[in-house]
C-alpha cells in the first residue's frame, strides 16, 4: 500500500515536471531574417582566399568542412567526409564522404570536388594563403571512386586532421569556380546550411536558408534546413554607430561588442551577452629572447610576476575571458593541467626578489635597475588602439614601479606585426588562436623565428625536437604528454607571458533563440531561432 | 587655346607618372607586408609567409614590381614555383594598358572595386557640394552687404565653428541626436536611399559652407569697393542688379578657384565621414586597404584620385574663361 502510493506520488511528480518541461520549452519556429554585425572587414568569401576571422565566421555559413570539430569536447568528429582513417604508418588517411550532398548550384559534391578544391589551393596562380597547409605535408591526392579521398603525406602529420577541420580547406563548387574564374569569391558556392545570395563586398552578406540541407555533423540538435530563413552579415566599423544598431533592434547581434558598454547590455532585459572561449595561445608579452635584458630565463621568470593579470581581465576585458594557467587555452587538447598552480601570478614583492636574485640592483641610485653596468632599459612595442593600449598601460605601470625603464613605441598594426617579428623590441605583445597545440610550431619552433610568429626569438633545441615529435606522433596520449612536456620547458625559460584568457562576447537581442557558438568560438546559427519568426 | 590645351595635357600625364611612382614607393617602403596581416592569427608554419609571397611576386625587387605594375607582367615569363618552368603569378597587363590588377584580400579587380565604391562617393561629394554653394555663397552675400551688423558677426561666428569642427565629431553628434535621441532617421547603415544621404552630407559640406562664405564674403567686399559699382549705382542700376550682375559675377572668381580645390578635398574628406556613416564610398575601401597593406588596390584608387583631382583643376582652368571673359590661355 505505502509502496504503491510513493510510486503514484513519484509518478505524478514526473509528469508535473514533463508537462512543465513542454510548456516551458518553446517549438523552434522556422523562419524570420537575423542580423549580424562586425566590428571590421572580412574579405573575400573564397575559403581559399581568405583567412580572415571574421570571413571564416561568415563562411562557415556558406561552407562544411571536411572534419568539424565538436563544440565543447574539441574532438575532431565527421564533417562531409563521414569517416576517416589513417593507414598504421600514419601516411596515408583515407576519407569516406557523406553520399547526397550538393552544392548550392545543385552539383553533386564528390571525391572530386575534393581534389579540386586542394589543388585549386595549392595552384600559385591563385597566390592562397592556405597552400602551405596543403603543399607542405600532402604528396598525393587519389580519388579511388567517387566517395573516396585517399591523401598520402610526405611523413605522419598529427596536424594535419586539424587542418581538414579548418573552413579554408572547404570544399567548393569546381563548376562555380569554371563559371567564375577569378571573380569566384564574389559568387560563393558551398554545401553549407546556408546559401550565397548578394553581397556588396565588405559592407553586407546576404544568406537564405539552404533548403535541401540535411548534412549536419550529429552535434547539432536538428537536422535539416536551418530554422532561420535569411541571414545577413553586415559591417559597422564606427564602434558608437555599432553599438547603437543592436540598441535600436536594427541588428540581432554584435560581434566583439565595446567592452565599456557590456554592463549596459547585461543589465537590459532586451539583450543578453552570451560569451565563447577562443582557443589557442592566450594574449602574451612577448620578451625577445636575444636582447639584453631579456636574453636572461631569470630575469625573465621574474618579470612574468609583475603582470596583473585580474586587473587586466576586470578593467581592460571587462571581467570577460579568464586569467591564463599555461601557455595554452585551457580546452586545447594538450593543455597541461599539473602545471597549472605553477605559473606565476601577480606578485611584485616576489618579482623584486627574484631580479635582485637575477642580479638586478639599482647600483648608481639613478631609480633604474642595473645589472653589470647595463641599465635596465627597455622599449615596448605597441599598436594603437583597443586592447594594447590599455593594457599597456597597467604593465608598464608596474614594471617602472619595480625599477626599469619604459619607452613605449607605437605602430599601427601591419608596422607593428613586421616589427615584431623582426625582433625591433624587447617587449611586445600578440595572440595566437588556434585548434591545434602544433601552434607552438609557429611560435616556439626555431625555424619559426622571422619565417613565422616566433617572436621571442625563443631558440631551444629540444622544445624543437618536441614540436617535429608532437607532428609525427598519432597516438593522442603520447601527443598530449610531448605537449605536456613542451609547457613546461617554456614555463621555466618564460619567453612569452601570458596573461588573458580570450573569450568572445556577443550582445544578442532577446529574439534570438538558441544562440550557439562553435569550438573556434564563432557564432553558429544552424540551429538559432527567432521567437516571433 | 589648342596649344595651351596640348601642353596642360602632356603635364598632366607627367604628374600622373610622377604620381605613380610616387605612391608605390610610399605603400611600399612603409613597414608592413600584406601577407603577415593576413597570416598573423592563423595556421601559418614557416614557409606559409614565404610561400604565398612568392606567389604574389612580392620578392621581387622593387623596382622591378613597379614595373610590372606599369606595364604588365606578361611580357616577362617568371619561374615562380621553381620548377624551371616559366609560369607567372597571375599574368596582369599593366596600369598603363588599363589593368590595375587585383586586390590581395578581395581577390576583385581593383577597377571593379573602384567601379562599384565611387558612385557613393561621387554622389556624397556632389551632394555636399550642392548643399555648400549656395548656402555657402548665400551666407557670404548676407554677411558682405550687411556689414558689421549682428548678421554678419553671427554668420561668420557660425563659419568659424563650421570650419573648426571635427567632422567625425559632427557626424557622430548628428547620428546621436537624430537617430538614437530623436530617432528621426535611421542613417546607420550604408546607403539606402535619399534619407541616408542627408546627415553624411550635411557633416561633410559644413566645413566647404563654412570656406565658400568666407571668401564670399571677403571677395564681395572687395568688389563693393571698386569704381565700377559706384558707377553702376551712380548710373541709377538698381541694388539687386548690381549685387548680381556685378559684384557677385566678379566675386565668384576666387570662389571659383577654391571650388575645384574644394571638390578634391570633399572626395578626400569623404573618407571619415563614410567611416562614421558607414557609407559604402571608397574612402573606406582604402583606408582599410591601407591598413592592410593591400598594395594593388591603394596604388590603384589613389591613381585613381589624383587623375580626377587633375582633371577638376583642368576644368577649373577652362571654366575662368566662361566666368570672365578677361582670361585668356594663349
Amino acid at each position: 500500500m505505502m509502496r504503491s502510493r510513493t510510486c503514484f506520488v513519484l509518478l505524478m511528480s514526473l509528469l508535473l515536471l514533463l508537462f512543465v518541461g513542454l510548456v516551458g520549452a518553446q517549438e523552434p519556429m522556422s523562419g524570420g531574417s537575423l542580423s549580424v554585425v562586425f566590428s571590421s572587414e572580412w574579405g573575400v568569401l573564397d575559403p581559399a582566399a581568405n583567412t580572415n576571422t571574421f570571413g571564416r565566421n561568415i563562411m562557415q555559413f556558406i561552407y562544411d568542412p571536411l572534419l568539424r570539430k565538436h563544440p565543447t569536447s574539441g574532438a575532431i568528429v565527421p564533417g562531409l567526409a563521414e569517416s576517416f582513417s589513417f593507414s598504421d604508418d600514419g601516411t596515408v588517411i583515407t576519407l569516406n564522404l557523406r553520399q547526397g550532398v550538393t552544392f548550392h548550384d545543385g552539383t553533386p559534391f564528390n571525391a572530386e570536388a575534393v581534389r579540386f578544391s586542394f589543388e585549386r589551393i595549392s595552384d600559385p596562380e591563385l597566390a592562397s594563403p592556405w597552400a602551405a597547409a596543403i603543399v607542405g605535408p600532402v604528396e598525393s591526392i587519389e580519388t579511388p571512386d567517387e566517395n573516396t579521398v585517399v591523401m598520402t603525406l610526405k611523413e605522419p602529420f598529427a596536424p594535419y586532421l586539424d587542418s581538414l577541420t579548418q573552413i579554408g580547406l572547404a570544399p567548393v563548387s569546381p563548376a562555380a569556380v569554371a563559371e567564375h574564374g577569378a571573380d569566384y569569391g564574389l559568387n560563393p558556392v558551398g554545401t553549407g546550411p546556408f546559401r550565397f545570395v548578394s553581397t556588396m563586398p565588405d559592407e553586407e552578406v546576404v544568406m537564405a536558408r539552404n533548403e535541401d540541407y540535411n548534412w549536419a555533423p550529429d552535434y547539432y540538435e536538428h537536422q535539416g534546413p536551418a530554422y532561420l530563413e535569411e541571414l545577413i552579415a553586415l559591417h559597422v566599423g564606427e564602434d558608437s554607430t555599432r553599438m547603437a544598431l543592436v540598441e535600436t533592434f536594427e541588428v540581432d547581434v554584435v560581434y566583439s561588442p565595446l567592452a565599456s558598454q557590456l554592463p549596459f547590455f547585461q543589465d537590459d532585459p532586451d539583450f543578453y551577452v552570451p560569451t565563447a572561449a577562443r582557443t589557442g595561445v592566450p594574449r602574451i608579452l612577448v620578451l625577445n629572447t636575444e636582447r639584453f635584458p631579456f636574453d636572461d630565463a631569470a630575469t625573465r621568470r621574474a618579470v612574468a610576476w609583475a603582470v596583473d593579470r585580474q586587473r587586466i581581465l576586470d578593467e581592460v576585458f571587462g571581467g570577460i575571458g579568464a586569467v591564463p594557467q599555461a601557455i595554452l587555452t585551457p580546452g586545447l587538447f594538450g593543455y597541461w593541467t599539473e602545471g597549472m598552480d605553477q605559473w606565476p601570478g601577480y606578485d611584485l614583492e616576489m618579482a623584486s626578489s627574484l631580479l635582485a636574485e637575477a642580479g638586478w640592483a639599482d647600483a648608481d641610485g639613478d631609480g633604474i635597475l642595473d645589472k653589470d653596468g647595463q641599465a635596465f632599459s627597455i622599449t615596448y612595442g605597441i599598436s594603437p588602439g583597443f586592447p594594447f593600449d590599455q593594457y599597456g598601460q597597467i604593465v608598464v605601470n608596474d614594471f617602472t614601479s619595480l625599477g626599469m625603464e619604459i619607452t613605449v613605441e607605437t605602430e599601427e598594426i601591419g608596422a607593428y606585426l613586421a616589427d615584431m617579428r623582426a625582433g625591433k623590441w624587447e617587449l611586445s605583445g600578440m595572440l595566437f588562436p588556434a585548434t591545434d597545440p602544433d601552434v607552438f610550431n609557429i611560435i616556439a619552433h626555431s625555424s619559426s623565428i622571422d619565417a613565422a610568429w616566433n617572436t621571442a626569438r625563443f631558440n631551444n633545441a629540444e622544445v624543437d625536437g618536441l614540436i617535429e615529435e608532437g607532428r609525427r606522433t598519432l597516438d593522442l596520449e603520447a601527443r598530449a604528454a610531448i605537449y605536456h612536456r613542451i609547457q613546461e620547458i617554456m614555463l621555466n625559460e618564460m619567453p612569452y607571458v601570458p596573461f588573458y584568457v580570450i573569450e568572445n562576447a556577443f550582445v544578442v537581442n532577446t529574439r534570438v533563440q538558441n544562440f550557439r557558438t562553435n569550438a573556434q568560438g564563432f557564432f553558429d546559427f544552424y540551429d538559432t531561432w527567432l521567437s516571433d519568426g | 587655346m589648342t596649344a595651351y590645351l596640348i601642353r596642360r595635357l602632356l603635364a598632366s600625364v607627367l604628374i600622373l607618372l610622377g604620381v605613380s611612382v610616387l605612391i608605390f614607393a610610399m605603400i611600399h617602403l612603409v613597414p608592413g607586408d600584406p601577407v603577415a596581416i593576413m597570416l598573423h592569427e592563423v595556421k601559418s608554419g614557416p614557409g606559409a609567409i614565404e610561400e604565398m609571397r612568392r606567389n604574389l611576386g612580392l620578392d621581387r625587387p622593387l623596382p622591378e614590381q613597379y614595373l610590372f605594375w606599369l606595364l604588365g607582367n606578361d611580357y616577362v615569363r617568371v619561374d615562380t614555383d621553381g620548377d624551371d618552368v616559366a609560369d607567372s603569378y597571375g599574368t596582369r597587363h599593366g596600369i598603363l594598358r588599363g589593368d590595375f590588377g587585383r586586390s590581395i584580400f578581395k581577390r576583385a579587380q581593383v577597377i571593379d572595386i573602384i567601379a562599384d565604391r565611387f558612385p557613393a562617393t561621387l554622389k556624397l561629394t556632389v551632394a555636399a557640394m550642392m548643399l555648400a554653394l549656395p548656402v555657402g555663397i548665400l551666407a557670404g552675400t548676407i554677411a558682405a552687404i550687411q556689414r558689421e551688423t549682428i548678421h554678419d558677426y553671427l554668420t561668420m561666428l557660425g563659419a568659424l565653428v563650421g570650419v573648426s569642427i571635427p567632422p567625425f565629431w559632427l557626424g557622430l553628434m548628428l547620428m546621436y541626436v537624430f537617430g538614437v535621441e530623436l530617432r528621426w532617421i535611421r542613417p546607420f547603415v550604408g546607403d539606402r536611399g535619399l534619407i541616408t544621404l542627408i546627415l553624411p552630407t550635411v557633416t561633410l559640406a559644413a566645413p566647404t559652407v563654412a570656406i565658400i562664405a568666407r571668401l564670399t564674403r571677403s571677395s564681395m567686399l572687395n568688389v563693393l569697393g571698386e569704381d565700377f559699382v559706384r558707377t553702376a549705382r551712380a548710373k541709377g542700376v538698381r541694388e539687386g542688379r548690381v549685387l548680381t550682375a556685378h559684384v557677385l559675377r566678379n566675386a565668384f572668381i576666387p570662389v571659383l578657384t577654391i571650388l575645384g580645390l574644394q571638390f578634391g578635398y570633399l572626395l578626400g574628406g569623404a573618407v571619415i565621414v563614410e567611416t562614421v556613416f558607414v557609407f559604402p564610398g571608397l574612402g573606406r575601401e582604402v583606408v582599410t586597404a591601407i591598413i592592410n597593406r593591400d598594395f594593388p588596390l591603394v596604388q590603384g584608387v589613389t591613381l585613381f584620385s589624383a587623375t580626377i583631382f587633375v582633371l577638376i583643376n583642368f576644368g577649373v582652368d577652362m571654366l575662368y574663361t566662361a566666368v570672365d571673359p578677361r582670361i585668356r590661355y594663349a
